[in-house]
C-alpha cells in the first residue's frame, strides 16, 4: 500500500514538473514576443547575427535533402502512376505533398537538430557556468538579451529556408520525372503551376505554398523557444548540457508532428 | 571599536539567523552578518563551507531556508522581480569563475552593465572601460574573447566588470585566486581604492591571507554553517580560537618568506 501512494506520489510529481516545465516555455514564448517591438532597436545586431547563423548554416542541408525528398517522391509516386498510365500527374501530386507537408515537415526536422540543438547547447553551456547567474546579478533581462533574438530570427528564417527547400524539391522531382519517367520539363513546370493556380486562398495566394509557410514559420517559433528554454534550465555541468539538448530536441521534434498534424487539420477545416 | 557599533549607521548588508540545505548537506546554520558603509568584511574558511553559498543569498540568487536577508535596509527575501533589480542595482558580485559571457570580447563583457543600464554615451562608456581595462593591466587584452585568455586574467576582467560599476556594496568571491602575488597586490589595492574612494560596504571571500589582513576592516572565518568570529585584523591574527589559530598556521604568514626547509 506503502508503496503504491509513494508510486502515485512519485508520478505526480513527475506531472507537475512537466507542467511547471511547459509553462515555463509558454510563458517565455509570450514574453519574447512582447520584447520584439519595444527591443527591437537595441538588439538589432543580435538579431541580425542570429538569422545568419539560423538561415545560412543550415542552407545545404536544407538544399540537398529538398532536392533529394523531390526526387523520392517523384520515383515512388512516378512508378505506381507509370502502372495506370498516369504518370504526368505526378507533377500534381509532388507539388501539393511537398508544398504542404514534406517542405515545412523536413526542414523543421533540420532546423531541430541543426540550429535548435546549438541554442540549447550555447544557453546551457551560460547556465551551467554561472554566466546566467552574473547576468541576472546585474539586472540584464535574458529574455530580451538571449532569448528574443534567436525566437525571431529562426521564426522569420524557417518560411525562408521551407521555401528554398521547396523550389529545390520541385526541381528534383523535375529532373527524375524527365529521366526515369519521360515527364517533359515543360509539361512537370506547367502542371506545377496549374495545380497552385486551382486553390487560389487569401489575396489570390495558391493555398498549398502559405499554409506550408505558416506552418514553417509555427515551426520556427516552437523550435527556438522549447531549445532556449531548455537551455536556461540546464544545470548539472557538462551533462546537465547534454540531458537538456536531448530533451530539447525529443520536444521539438514531438512538437512539430503534433502541431503539424493539428494545423493541417485546421486549415482543411477552413 | 565597541562605542563605535552603538551608533553605527545602518548595515549596508545584514543577514540574520540564515540557514540553508541542499537536501541533506546543511551548508548554512543561523549564520549572522553584519557590513556597514566603509566597511570590509574579509570571509575566510576552508573550502565547501559555504562562503559562495553566502554571497549569493546576498543578491538573491539562492533564498535562505529560515532567516533574512537586507540590503540597504530592504528585505531580499521575498522580494519581487522589480525589487530585486533594484537591489541588485546597489551591489556588484564578482563570481568565483568570473562568469564572462564567453562568447563576447573582454571589451564588451565590461561594458555590458553600463551599456544595459543605458544611463552613459557611449564614449563615456568606453572611456571608462578603458580607464579599469588599464589600472589591472589588461589593456592589450581586451579584444579578446574569454576563452583566449589565462584563467587569471579572466578573473581580472571580472574584476573589471564589477568595478565600471561603481556600486554600494561589492561582493568579491576570491578575487586573487589563480593571480601571481604581484598582480595580487595590485588587486589587494584596487579593492582598498575602491574602498577609500566610494565608501562602499564590501565582503571579501578568500584564502589569501596577506589579500585578507590588507584590506580588511573586520574577519569572520566561516565554519560550520556560520561565521565563527568577526574580529578586527590585528585581533584575528592575536585570537585564541582554535580554529582560527588552525587556520593561520596552515597558510603561510605575511611577512615569512615561501620557504621549503621541512617537507611533511
Ligand atoms: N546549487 C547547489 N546545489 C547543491 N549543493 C550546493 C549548491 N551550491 C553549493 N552547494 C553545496 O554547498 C556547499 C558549499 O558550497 P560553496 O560553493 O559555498 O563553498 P565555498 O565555501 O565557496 O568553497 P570554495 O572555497 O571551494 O569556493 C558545498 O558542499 C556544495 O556542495
Ligand atoms: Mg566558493
Amino acid at each position: 500500500m506503502d508503496s503504491l501512494i509513494a508510486l502515485i506520489a512519485a508520478r505526480g510529481r513527475v506531472l507537475r514538473l512537466a507542467l511547471e516545465d511547459a509553462g515555463f516555455t509558454v510563458r517565455l514564448l509570450f514574453e519574447s514576443l512582447a520584447r520584439v517591438v519595444p527591443h527591437m532597436r537595441r538588439r538589432w545586431r543580435f538579431i541580425l547575427d542570429q538569422m545568419i547563423v539560423c538561415g545560412l548554416s543550415p542552407l545545404p542541408v536544407v538544399s540537398i535533402v529538398g532536392v533529394f525528398t523531390g526526387m523520392i517522391l517523384a520515383l515512388q509516386l512516378g512508378i505506381e502512376l507509370a502502372d495506370i498510365g498516369q504518370a504526368e500527374r505526378v507533377s500534381n501530386i509532388v507539388g501539393i505533398v511537398l508544398f504542404r507537408e514534406m517542405g515545412p515537415f523536413m526542414t523543421g526536422m533540420i532546423l531541430t537538430a541543426s540550429v535548435g540543438s546549438a541554442m540549447t547547447a550555447e544557453l546551457g553551456t551560460m547556465a551551467v557556468s554561472e554566466e546566467l547567474d552574473a547576468l541576472e546579478c546585474m539586472s540584464i533581462d535574458t529574455t530580451s538579451f538571449l532569448v528574443m533574438p534567436r525566437v525571431l530570427a529562426l521564426t522569420i528564417m524557417a518560411p525562408i529556408l521551407t521555401f528554398i527547400g521547396n523550389i529545390l524539391g520541385v526541381v528534383g522531382a523535375a529532373l527524375v520525372s524527365k529521366t526515369q519517367l519521360a515527364v517533359s520539363l515543360d509539361l512537370f513546370f506547367r502542371q506545377v503551376l496549374e495545380s497552385l493556380e486551382a486553390d487560389p486562398g487569401f489575396g489570390g495566394f495558391p493555398e498549398e505554398i502559405y499554409t506550408g509557410l505558416i506552418k514553417a514559420t509555427v515551426f520556427g517559433m516552437l523550435i527556438a523557444t522549447i531549445s532556449c528554454s531548455k537551455g536556461l534550465r540546464a544545470s548539472g555541468g557538462a551533462l546537465g548540457v547534454g540531458r537538456a539538448v536531448r530533451l530539447a530536441v525529443v520536444r521539438s521534434f514531438l512538437m512539430i508532428i503534433v502541431v503539424g498534424y493539428m494545423l493541417s487539420w485546421m486549415f482543411l477545416l477552413i | 571599536m565597541s562605542e563605535l557599533a552603538s551608533n553605527a549607521p545602518m548595515s549596508m548588508i545584514q543577514l540574520r539567523d540564515v540557514c540553508k540545505s541542499f537536501g541533506a548537506n546543511d551548508v548554512l546554520r543561523n549564520l549572522d552578518l553584519d557590513v556597514a558603509e566603509g566597511e570590509t568584511l574579509v570571509i575566510v574558511g576552508r573550502s565547501g563551507t559555504g562562503k559562495s553559498v553566502t554571497l549569493k543569498h546576498i543578491v538573491g540568487l539562492l533564498n535562505p531556508d529560515s532567516g533574512d536577508v537586507h540590503v540597504n535596509g530592504r528585505p531580499v527575501v521575498g522580494a519581487s522581480i522589480d525589487e530585486l533589480r533594484e537591489i541588485r542595482r546597489d551591489v556588484a558580485y564578482m563570481f568565483q569563475t568570473g562568469a564572462l559571457v564567453n562568447w563576447m570580447t573582454v571589451r564588451t563583457n565590461i561594458a555590458l552593465p553600463l551599456v544595459e543600464a543605458r544611463q552613459l554615451s557611449a564614449k563615456e562608456i568606453d572611456e571608462r572601460v578603458e580607464e579599469v581595462l588599464a589600472s589591472v593591466g589588461l589593456s592589450e587584452a581586451a579584444d579578446l574573447l574569454p576563452a583566449e585568455i589565462s584563467g587569471g586574467m579572466r578573473k581580472r576582467a571580472a574584476l573589471c566588470r564589477v568595478l565600471v560599476l561603481e556600486p554600494r556594496a561589492i561582493l568579491y568571491d576570491e578575487p586573487t585566486s589563480g593571480l601571481d602575488p604581484i598582480m595580487s597586490r595590485t588587486v589587494g589595492r584596487l579593492i582598498r581604492d575602491v574602498q577609500t574612494t566610494h565608501r562602499c560596504a564590501a565582503i571579501v571571500v578568500t584564502h589569501d591571507l596577506p589579500l585578507a589582513f590588507r584590506v580588511a576592516t573586520k574577519i569572520g572565518l566561516h565554519d560550520d554553517g556560520k561565521l565563527a568570529e568577526i574580529l578586527p585584523p590585528d585581533e584575528f591574527r592575536r585570537s585564541d580560537n582554535p580554529t582560527i589559530r588552525e587556520f593561520l598556521a596552515d597558510a603561510p604568514r605575511r611577512s615569512e618568506p615561501l620557504t621549503q626547509d621541512s617537507e611533511s
